[in-house]
């Protein structure tokens, strides 16, 4: 029997809308506990990106003002959320993005800042947060890099030259771990990933995936994970189908009963093909 | 929400531009026009200019120029009008073309906004404000205010339409507030190129004033070597305003042609 987990993100009745069109996501309630992987799925475009976005804290909620100062001069944001969104039990609804601590986000592709060197990526998150004292920077950056196993095999200058080396040098698995190793800097219990390790080979993405899973699992972390191959479905522990249905949108959410089976947590769309393909689909990623 | 910083500056430019004019025009309120009979090669040449003539600021049949506050800033206000006109352009050009070439045009249209209305406010102020009654390093700071101001704002407006969108975001997530972010493009995308242009065009204008100074003050002796210095100092007359003026938009002319250069080459980070 699997222990409920404690909830570490929940979303509750969440709705995100969409200025003069039919809302992309409705009354999607869920909540992912420590060590969970929570893979979020369906067509493009339905909306999965948009939940990290609410989480993050680029999404406005509806009838609260945008937390940029220049929001006023320029226009009604595109996208508005209803519901609420919880992190460790609190509600972080309208705190802007740069104060939502516990959340680390890994952009699509892995963003770096080209223009820095790999030692100033790493160490962004904690400039940010105030942190000056270079020789802990370089002994943090040093530690980061090594739970992403980035520049492990370098020692001396070497190693020293890598550090203070551009981050535009890097090749694509190695700004994905720069990328991951910057997320973690925060110390963030959420972690979001936006298709993070996309556009990169089989081999790779799947040793990256499993590094990460590693880090979910072993820190009682939580995550939220969109993706498109469906072959990452095989180390999450939940997943979560987005779909149109009758009266809107509709979700379905999939819990792992053992190693190869997904049993569903909550009733599924509305039987239409596009429920029952990606059922199958799903089903089949868990069973590989 | 870096696009609505953007389209922040984008304005506070804007009303920048418009106010400047009236800005050095409420400044200097209460001054009389001056009627001034130049003397020298330029004077001279444009004396005798059968082509056509800038006649707003040249009254033929008292043979003098008349440096009039009005005119001038009237003159001021429509370049202003038209940088803005082209800075407003090379906004949405950076907004819905993303290819290289737009771009680089992009880059190019912002670098004409930047040189006009500093060329023609130079043009247009320079000689009535050197007859202010001010001090010497005053009447400097001024003129490198009025040169410098449009330049850096329509540079930022320039790249910061181009601002990348997930970069901001990144940054946002990773602690970075609004000032750190915006510091994060300007280094990452406007240093090597722009704040370079801003630069040299700070060095221009700094030369031209301390150029003009001395050759009004009758006491070039630092870049006297200089072969545009022998051109004015073979002159016999005192060198002229309009000599001053014409030397202002030659330097604000290199000034382009080198921020293109810069622009042409410089890549952006992200």
């Amino acid at each position: 029997m699997i222990v409920p987990a404690e909830n570490m993100l929940r979303l509750e009745e969440l709705s995100i809308l969409r200025r003069d069109e039919p809302p992309l996501v409705e009354g999607l309630s869920i909540a992912v506990g420590a060590g969970e992987i929570l893979a979020i799925v369906g067509r493009s475009g339905i909306g999965k990106s948009s939940i990290l976005n609410v989480v993050a804290g680029f999404v406005t909620q509806q009838g609260r003002p945008n937390a940029s100062p220049w929001h006023w001069f320029w226009r009604k944001d595109d996208l508005q959320y209803q519901g609420s969104v919880f992190v460790n039990g609190a509600t972080i609804d309208g705190s802007p993005p740069e104060l939502r601590k516990p959340i680390g986000m890994v952009m699509q592709g892995g963003v770096v800042y080209e223009h820095m060197s790999v030692l100033e990526n790493v160490t962004f998150p904690l400039r940010a947060a105030g942190l000056r004292d270079a020789q802990k920077l370089r002994e943090e950056a040093l530690r980061l890099l090594h739970e992403v196993e980035l520049f492990d095999d370098l020692k001396g200058k070497a190693l020293d030259q890598h550090l203070t080396g551009k981050a535009r040098s890097l090749s694509g698995g190695e700004r994905q771990r720069l990328a991951l190793a910057r997320a973690l800097a925060k110390n963030p219990s959420v972690f979001l990933l936006d298709e993070a390790f996309a556009n990169l080979d089989p081999v790779l993405r799947g040793d990256l995936f499993d590094r990460f899973t590693r880090l979910i699992v072993g820190q009682s972390r939580c995550a939220m994970v969109v993706t498109h191959d469906l072959s990452d479905l095989a180390k999450v522990q939940r997943v979560l189908l987005l779909g149109p249905g009758d009266d809107g949108p509709g979700y379905c959410s999939y819990r792992r009963e053992s190693s190869n089976v997904f049993t569903i947590e909550s009733s599924c769309g509305d039987g239409s093909d596009y429920w029952q393909t990606w059922h199958h689909r799903i089903c089949a990623a868990a069973a590989e | 929400m870096m696009r609505q910083a953007t389209l922040t500056l984008l304005a506070l430019a804007l009303v920048l531009f418009a106010l400047l004019p009236l800005i050095v025009l409420l400044l200097a309120s209460g001054l009389p026009d001056l009627a001034v009979r130049p003397e020298g090669i330029a004077w001279e040449a444009f004396r005798h200019w059968k082509g056509p003539r800038l006649s707003l600021l040249w009254d033929p049949s008292n043979d003098v120029m008349w440096v009039s506050l009005w005119r001038t800033t009237w003159l001021a206000l429509s370049a202003s009008m038209a940088a803005s006109t082209l800075a407003i352009v090379a906004a949405y050009l950076a907004t819905r073309q993303r290819s290289r070439f737009w771009r680089r045009g992009t880059q190019f249209l912002s670098l004409v906004a930047y040189g006009l209305p500093s060329i023609f406010l130079l043009i247009a102020y320079q000689p009535y404000l050197l007859e202010l009654p001010i001090e010497p390093l005053a009447r400097v700071w001024l003129l490198h205010f009025l040169y410098l101001l449009p330049m850096c704002s329509i540079l930022t407006i320039g790249y910061a339409e181009s601002y990348p969108h997930l970069l901001d975001r990144s940054a946002a997530i990773d602690g970075a507030g609004w000032g750190e972010r915006f510091k994060l493009a300007y280094q990452g995308n406007l240093w090597r190129g722009h704040l370079a242009v801003t630069c040299i065009g700070t060095l221009i204008s700094w030369g031209d004033i301390v150029i003009s100074q001395q050759l009004l003050s009758g006491e070039s002796k630092l870049l006297v070597d200089l072969y545009i210095l022998r051109y004015f100092q073979n002159d016999s007359t005192f060198p002229s305003y309009t000599s001053a003026a014409l030397f202002s938009l030659v330097l604000g002319l290199i000034a382009i042609i080198l921020a293109f250069i810069i622009a042409a080459t410089n890549r952006r980070s992200v």
